[in-house]
Order: structure tokens, then C-alpha cells, then sequence
């Protein structure tokens, strides 16, 4: 465990625990097999997890302080955490070897799993749940993939068999899942790219619009949600916004410095480009508002090699200075921990050490700080991502002007 | 993990004083400032759940400096003349799972609109008895559960068009 008084204990187990790794117990994923903890048996984004067992995985961990921790559980770790479910008190530890490091929770089940639309469709295939976070994939390919262009660190939709999912389908989980009393308080929408069309991605920009326009007929004005997509033209963005309820845009940049961006993120450079890419997302801050617009980098996949950073000081270096531009033109940049993955291209290789990831949590939260910019949609609740947003937990103030940015009319 | 309460049977006393709706509670942090709070119970004769209505504010921070940092805080129970208090472990948050339903719900009970943006657990330590003076300044200067928010929080379900849910259907 690493100490750094400074900064949330929860953070920097949280840094910990994804970075070395969590395994789980037999006895803690029997007691996850239940009803008010088993997930679903599908992953919407095709998220191989490389588990032997038999058994269903449970959702994320959540930490006594609601932090979330993403585990890839069934990765071969090296020095992990163990997950383990004590009987006499009921309750989930994390353990460090005999040690009990804290009590832990997982994401609860919800309610929509287990159930299947009026196509017969079952939910889970359609929809994802964290502890306040609805996560739709509408395509659950990414066409990158197909010559070989897909992003070096990406293993999303390796396993996948269909594409499209189909909208009603969509509308339908929406509806069931928020039956659950005060379960969610995000909807967020992605999927794999898809750049058909009679520009690129016409065919995807449409289809975001349909089913986002069919979930806003439930909600009076606009409703927490999220769209992560690619850096749409300007015009495509204010249809989007403008035809739906949504509230904020993120159109992730994964890769800061451009010559690595092209490297590592061949599709997105082929289809848009780095340059295109930032403008883009700039002029995104013009329809959505200042502090509605997100972008992430996927730390660490910037040092991977053969391509990355010889040093983790110009790495830093680089991601301080990106992030810095967007906060300066009201785009909030957060960091996502990068995990090798064998599906992905860059392979299993050893990540950056913990110590880069401490630093770059606290730089980026600075930053956005001395900007009084506030991740309102990506916080500890409603995404759980973003180490550096779960900091802002003890910024209760910003700037005057802030307030109108993130408060904007829902 | 640090050695932190254990969640202990309430007193009966202190249990009927927190279903009294002439008693006021109060929260006193280590940095001095105290808030008067309101949705504030027991679930199961042990804890103590406190439904937060809204996180970005400046009970939120206070909550989160006591649970990441350990600071213990004070729960203060003011009936009359009569006042109780305990040390409080603020030991978890809760936003989904059972205890944060049943805390909304509870709320959703007496005010349909009503919502929570999280539930803290509390866990108490032995309860002392004293005058309502002993804490006259922190009560008299005490701050209102939303001081300083800047941001409503609503769940989806309460942002729905229509109260003909169940989702309208
Ligand atoms: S755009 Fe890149 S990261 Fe996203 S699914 Fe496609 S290959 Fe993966």
C-alpha cells in the first residue's frame, strides 16, 4: 500500500487495488451468486475477462467512502488483493495477503437483470449498471477493428457477435430500470465506432440522435446523460443537443500527445485526426456549455511500449499540458487508468508504476481546479472512472462563474 | 484497518429520542462547524443513517473529510432542555444497495418528491448526557443542512415526465 497523506486513502487504494489486481475468494463468490449481488452473464461492450470459473463475476467494488474500483476480475495478476466474504459479520474485506485492509462492497444487482424486453432480448445484453450509472452500448462493434485500426490498448468488442442493438430493445431497459427508486442518476450512451454513412459517421450521429430522442420522451426538459462518441463536426453536435435532453458530450482524445495519438489510435487519425479531433471538441464547449464537455486520456497507455514516453516525467508533462488547454477552453480532461489487456493490441505488458499514477490524479485535479471546473457527470457516483474527479469530493466551492457552468438548466 | 466503533445496540433512550419529532439533531465536525440535520434514524436499533440531500455542499465536504481521513465528528440530540451526545465514526456511504433504498424510501414516505443524494452510516460511541448549554455555541452558530450547495441532485426516477410511473406503464 502507498501512503501519501495529501490525497483520499479511498484514491489511493483504489490506484492500488487496479493496479495490482483483485482476485476473489470462493466463499466471496458464493455469496455473490445471490440475488442482491449476481450480475449479468453478458457484457455489453464484450469485455473479455479471461475468468476459468464458472461462476457470474460481480459488478465493481465500491469502498466505504462509495469510491468505485473497475477490477478486469480473472486477469492473471501478479501480486493482487484478495476479495473475501466474512459469514460471521456478513460483510466483504479486502485483504492483503492475512491483512484486512477494509470492509468492501459491490454494485449492487439491479432490477432490470434477469429480465427480457417484448422482443425477448435480456436486458443485461442491452444495458450495464454501476451504483448510479445506466451505461448503454447502441453498437456493440467497433468497425476500426475490421483492417486493423482499432486503438493499441482497446479490447472492447473483441468477443462480440452482433453489431446493432436494437432501439426498442434500448427504450425498453431504460423504462424497466428506472422502476428502481432512486438507482440511477445518469444515462450514458456509446458504443463501438461506427463511420458508415454519407460522411462519415452520418449512419452512427443518426442513430445516437433516434435513441436518445426516444429516452428523452420519458424526461420533462433535459436529464443527467452522457454521450461518448467520436469528435462529431460542430453542426452534428448542436443536432444532437439540440433534438435530445442530454447534458454533456465526451468525445475522448485517450492519447494527448499527437505523434503517439497516431500511432496508437490509427482509426481515430484515419477517420478524424488529432487536429480535427481538439477543434471539434472545443467547439462542442459552444453548443453543451462550459464544463459540459469531458475528454479522457487513458493513462499509462502513453509510456506502453514499443511507442510510448521514454520517462513518466514527459509523460506527465505532456498530460499536464493538455490538460491544461482544455480546462483553459472549458472542457474538462480526466484520466482513465489504462489496463494491458492480452486482446488488446499493445498486449500484456507492465503498466506505469503506482507512483505516476498518484501524481497525474493529483495534477489533473489541480488543474481543473485552479480553472473551477467541477466533473459534475463524471464524479465518483456518477461515472467512478476518473480517480482525479473522486479528489473534487472535498471541493464543495468554485468559482462564481463555475456555478453557472456546471448548474446549467436540467 | 483502523481501529474504528463497532456498531453497538442504541440505547433504548437514545433510540426514542431519534423517532422524537420535537428533538433537533445536530452534526459537529472537527473543523468547528456544526450543521442542524433532519433526516436522521436508526434502521436496525444499531446504526445510524443519515440521508445527505445534497453532496456538493458544505456538510458534503465535512462528510467526506471525516470518512477519508478519519476525524471524528459529534452527534448531538436536543430535546427540550436535554441534550445527549456521542462521538460518530462516519463509517460508510452508502448510494445504492439496501440501506440507501431503504433510507429514500423512508424520506419518499412522508414527501413524494423527496430524494437524497447519498446516505451516510453513522456509528456511535457511549452516549453522554449533558446541558444543552455545554454546546451552546456550536447549536447557536449551526449551519443548514445545504449551506454552501451549488448543485441539485435528483434521481432519474424523480426527473421522469409523468407521475404515472411506474414508467408509464
Ligand atoms: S474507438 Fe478505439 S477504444 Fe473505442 S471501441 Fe473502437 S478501437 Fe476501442
Amino acid at each position: 500500500m502507498v501512503n501519501d497523506l495529501s490525497v483520499s486513502p479511498f484514491v489511493l487504494l483504489k490506484l492500488s487495488m487496479i493496479w495490482h489486481g483483485v482476485v476473489l475468494t470462493e466463499r466471496a463468490l458464493d455469496r455473490l451468486q445471490a440475488p442482491d449481488y449476481c450480475f449479468g452473464k453478458w457484457e455489453p461492450f464484450g469485455l473479455t475477462n479471461g475468468s476459468h470459473v464458472k461462476k457470474v463475476l460481480p459488478g465493481a467494488i465500491l469502498l466505504r467512502d462509495a469510491t468505485f474500483v473497475h477490477i478486469n476480475y480473472g486477469e492473471p495478476f501478479t501480486d493482487p488483493f484478495t476479495a473475501d466474504f466474512d459469514p460471521e459479520t456478513g460483510c466483504f474485506l479486502l485483504m492483503e495477503k492475512d491483512h484486512v485492509i477494509d470492509e468492501i462492497d459491490f454494485v449492487p444487482r439491479p432490477s432490470f437483470y434477469g429480465k427480457v424486453t417484448s422482443k425477448g432480448t435480456p436486458m443485461e445484453t442491452v444495458a450495464l449498471a454501476r451504483a448510479q450509472k445506466l451505461i448503454l452500448s447502441a453498437f456493440q462493434k467497433c468497425l476500426f477493428w475490421k483492417n486493423g485500426e482499432q486503438c493499441h490498448y482497446c479490447a472492447f468488442f473483441s468477443q462480440t457477435k452482433t453489431a446493432e442493438v436494437d432501439e426498442e430493445d434500448i427504450f425498453e431497459t431504460v423504462q424497466e430500470a428506472l422502476k428502481e427508486p432512486g438507482r440511477y442518476s445518469q444515462i450514458y450512451l456509446s458504443g463501438g465506432s461506427d463511420f458508415r454513412g454519407d460522411y462519415p459517421f452520418e449512419e452512427e450521429i443518426q442513430r445516437y440522435i433516434r435513441i436518445f430522442r426516444s429516452i428523452s420522451t420519458l424526461f420533462q426538459g433535459r436529464f443527467h446523460s452522457q454521450l461518448m462518441a467520436p469528435a462529431y463536426k460542430k453542426e452534428d453536435v448542436k443536432k444532437i443537443y439540440e433534438e435530445t435532453g442530454i447534458t454533456s458530450y465526451c468525445p475522448n482524445i485517450e492519447i494527448m500527445d499527437k505523434t503517439l495519438f497516431q500511432r496508437l489510435c490509427p482509426g481515430k487519425e484515419k477517420w478524424i485526426g488529432y487536429d480535427t479531433w481538439i477543434r471539434r471538441t472545443l467547439d462542442a464547449v459552444d453548443v453543451f456549455g462550459e464544463g459540459n464537455v469531458y475528454t479522457q486520456i487513458v493513462a499509462g497507455a502513453e509510456l506502453a511500449r514499443p511507442y510510448g514516453f521514454q520517462s513518466i516525467d514527459d509523460a506527465l508533462r505532456s498530460n499536464f499540458k493538455g490538460c491544461e488547454f482544455f480546462a483553459k477552453n472549458g472542457v474538462i480532461c480526466l484520466s482513465t487508468i489504462w489496463r494491458p489487456h492480452r486482446y488488446a493490441k499493445l498486449g500484456f505488458q507492465p503498466m506505469p508504476p503506482l507512483d505516476y499514477y498518484i501524481r497525474l490524479t493529483k495534477g489533473f485535479h489541480e488543474i481543473r481546479k485552479s480553472y473551477g471546473l467541477v466533473a459534475v457527470d463524471d464524479n465518483y457516483k456518477l461515472c467512478g472512472n476518473h480517480p482525479d474527479s473522486d479528489l473534487e469530493r472535498l471541493d464543495f466551492s468554485c468559482k462564481t462563474d463555475c456555478r453557472q457552468k456546471t448548474c446549467r438548466k436540467l | 484497518m483502523q481501529n474504528r466503533l463497532q456498531a453497538e445496540n442504541l440505547p433504548e433512550a437514545i433510540e426514542k429520542l431519534l423517532q422524537n419529532q420535537e428533538c433537533l439533531s445536530y452534526l459537529v465536525f472537527v473543523s468547528g462547524d456544526c450543521f442542524q440535520v433532519r433526516e436522521i434514524y436508526s434502521p436496525d436499533s444499531k446504526r445510524i443513517l443519515y440521508g445527505l440531500q445534497r453532496e456538493y455542499s458544505r456538510l458534503g465536504r465535512s462528510l467526506v473529510d471525516a470518512i477519508w481521513f478519519h476525524h471524528p465528528a459529534k452527534l448531538l440530540l436536543v430535546c427540550g432542555q436535554e441534550l445527549f451526545w456521542s462521538e460518530v465514526d462516519v463509517y460508510k456511504c452508502h448510494i445504492a444497495g439496501p440501506l440507501f433504498t431503504d433510507n429514500l424510501l423512508r424520506i419518499r414516505k412522508k414527501n413524494p418528491g423527496g430524494d437524497i443524494a447519498s446516505s451516510w452510516e453513522f456509528r456511535t460511541g457511549e452516549w453522554k448526557k449533558a446541558n444543552r448549554t455545554s454546546f451552546q455555541k456550536e447549536t447557536a452558530n449551526a449551519m443548514s443542512e445545504t449551506e454552501g450547495s451549488f448543485l441539485e441532485e435528483v434521481h432519474l426516477d424523480r426527473k421522469l415526465r409523468d407521475t404515472t410511473h411506474p414508467v408509464f406503464r
